[in-house]
């Protein structure tokens, strides 16, 4: 027990799942959201990435984060009420899902290599 | 080993401002002359530190800025038994006794001329272990610990509300003209002085209301952190008229003044013209770089500021020196030297790197609002260029 208390568990990486689009992939410790979906090529919407513009938002479905910043100075209230989080400031603390609103507009490929455009 | 010892090298300049303050008399200037011919002409001589070495004992590291409180206590303490009457907690008796050390004729023999060295020693210690170091802890806004000593170590220049306007205002608008703490083309430092000074604190209330808004609270209230950061710079000063009566509290008030003043300097060179579209990602092009080696170990490695503002939680051990980045023609000590007594020289020794950015470095779109900032510069060599453009 004593062990348990001083011993730091060695981090893991995180599984982050993506609602509706299913998307599914591990955010490694110290990383962002944000930072591992793009690395996966996922069309995440963002543009600032220092947590003002709060495109990269998202609504937590399941688990928890950590933010690097105080989204209460950027979000509503009803944002917050709502569970919404800033991908690019949420580092996930274990498994999460998420849902996202929206995603990048942009040409994506389809499962035939065939570019398809996406929602904004 | 010297990768970690280099970080102390900021405390042998506060140790050298404790003793000059007593030692009394024209010795108060030995801080402010040992920061300055030691940063500058070491700047000077040394160069250039591009190395990006791992660390194994981050936590070391960490200690390194703790170590500010214990500094700072006891240059606060000199400052108030110097500044004050009596024998403040028995400090000139033990000297006395112990080191032979005679506080008292020191003290005697200060006139209050000496003290305008005294306080520019104080304002450059508390600007670099105060505002430095709070500045790299209060960028841990999840951190309770860092957030409270970072909080504290900012309310010695007046300036706890940095914790608010620095993270959640500047690091998002910088380099556009909704930011006050960068500084605009022509802009001379003197008039970004008040401007920024005035911009920040209503920006930090501006946020800070919007925030208990958010959260359902009133502005007068004790989830205040604006209004809190205020209450702990007035319990300072206070504490100093308790300790040293009403010499020590002026002596620490003209300090923390001073002392604010310097973080305006660094703001207005850290960023001074640069230009970026609103809301498009914070590039390392947008800021002034410097890896000279004596102000990055003195200030923790604030001078790789392009790092730091595209990657805002990045703690100061792992900031990347971009040497490709747009860089600073000196170190940070130099520049802020140059900014004080020369500030229009400064200005145009800018233009031509001015000049070079908006060729090599800026995009398309940054490029007709540089064309725009240059021509509403009033600097002659800008405003030729926007006309070429």
């Amino acid at each position: 027990m004593l062990q348990s208390l001083f011993k730091r568990r060695a981090p893991e990486p995180a599984r982050v799942t993506v609602e509706p689009f299913g998307w599914d992939f591990e955010v490694a410790p110290g990383q962002t959201i944000l930072q591992a979906a793009l690395a996966q090529g996922l069309p995440w919407p963002s543009r600032c990435r220092v947590g003002s513009c709060t495109t990269c938002r998202c609504r937590l479905l399941d688990g928890e984060v950590r933010s690097l910043t105080d989204t209460s100075y950027v979000l509503s209230r009803e944002q917050l009420e709502q569970r919404y989080v800033l991908a690019c400031q949420s580092q996930p603390q274990g498994a999460v899902k998420v849902h996202l609103d929206r995603v990048k507009a942009t040409l994506v490929a389809d499962g035939n290599g065939q570019p398809v455009t996406a929602a904004d | 080993m010297t990768k970690y010892l280099r970080f102390l090298g900021v405390y042998a300049f506060a140790v050298a401002a404790v003793a000059g303050l007593l030692l009394g008399g024209a010795w108060m200037w030995l801080g402010f002359f040992a920061i300055y011919a030691g940063t500058v002409v070491g700047d000077a001589l040394l160069g250039d530190n591009f190395d990006e070495p791992a660390y194994r004992y981050p936590r070391l590291l960490n200690s390194l800025l703790y170590l500010a409180l214990p500094v700072l206590a006891l240059l606060g303490l000199s400052m108030a038994w110097m500044a004050g009457t009596g024998d403040l907690l028995g400090m000139g008796a033990w000297a006395q006794a112990n080191l032979g050390w005679d506080l008292f004729a020191r003290r005697e023999a200060t006139a209050p001329w000496h003290w305008i060295g005294g306080i520019l020693s104080c304002a450059l210690t508390f600007a670099a272990l105060g505002t430095n170091i709070g500045h790299e802890l209060t960028h841990r806004t999840t951190d309770r610990a860092a957030m409270t000593v970072g909080r504290w170590l900012l309310a010695l220049t007046f300036n706890a509300d940095f914790s608010i306007e620095h993270v959640y205002g500047h690091h998002r608008r910088l380099a556009t003209p909704a930011d006050p703490a960068s500084a605009r083309r022509g802009e001379h430092y003197y008039a970004f002085l008040v401007r920024s000074t005035v911009g920040q604190t209503r920006s930090a209330a501006a946020l800070e209301r919007q925030r208990l808004e958010t959260l359902g609270h009133g502005f007068w209230s004790v989830h205040n952190r604006y209004l809190r950061g205020w209450l702990m710079s007035a319990a300072i000063v206070a504490a100093f008229a308790l300790a040293g009566g009403v010499g020590a509290a002026v002596v620490f008030v003209l300090s923390a003044l001073a002392g604010r003043t310097i973080l305006e300097a660094v703001n207005y060179f850290e960023h001074y013209g640069l230009v970026r579209e609103p809301g498009q990602p914070v590039e390392p092009r947008h800021s002034w770089n410097s890896n000279k080696r004596v102000s990055n170990a003195v200030l923790f490695n604030l001078a790789r500021h392009s790092h730091h503002h595209a990657e805002g939680d990045a703690q100061f051990w792992q900031l990347h020196s971009y040497p490709e980045a747009p860089t600073l023609p000196y170190g940070y000590l130099t520049c802020m030297l140059l900014v004080y007594v020369v500030p229009g020289w400064y200005r145009d020794r800018m233009t031509p790197l001015l000049l070079d950015w908006d060729t090599r470095y800026a995009n398309a779109a940054e490029r007709r609002l540089a064309a725009s900032a240059n021509q509403r510069s009033g600097v002659p060599a800008l405003q030729l260029a926007a006309q070429g453009h």
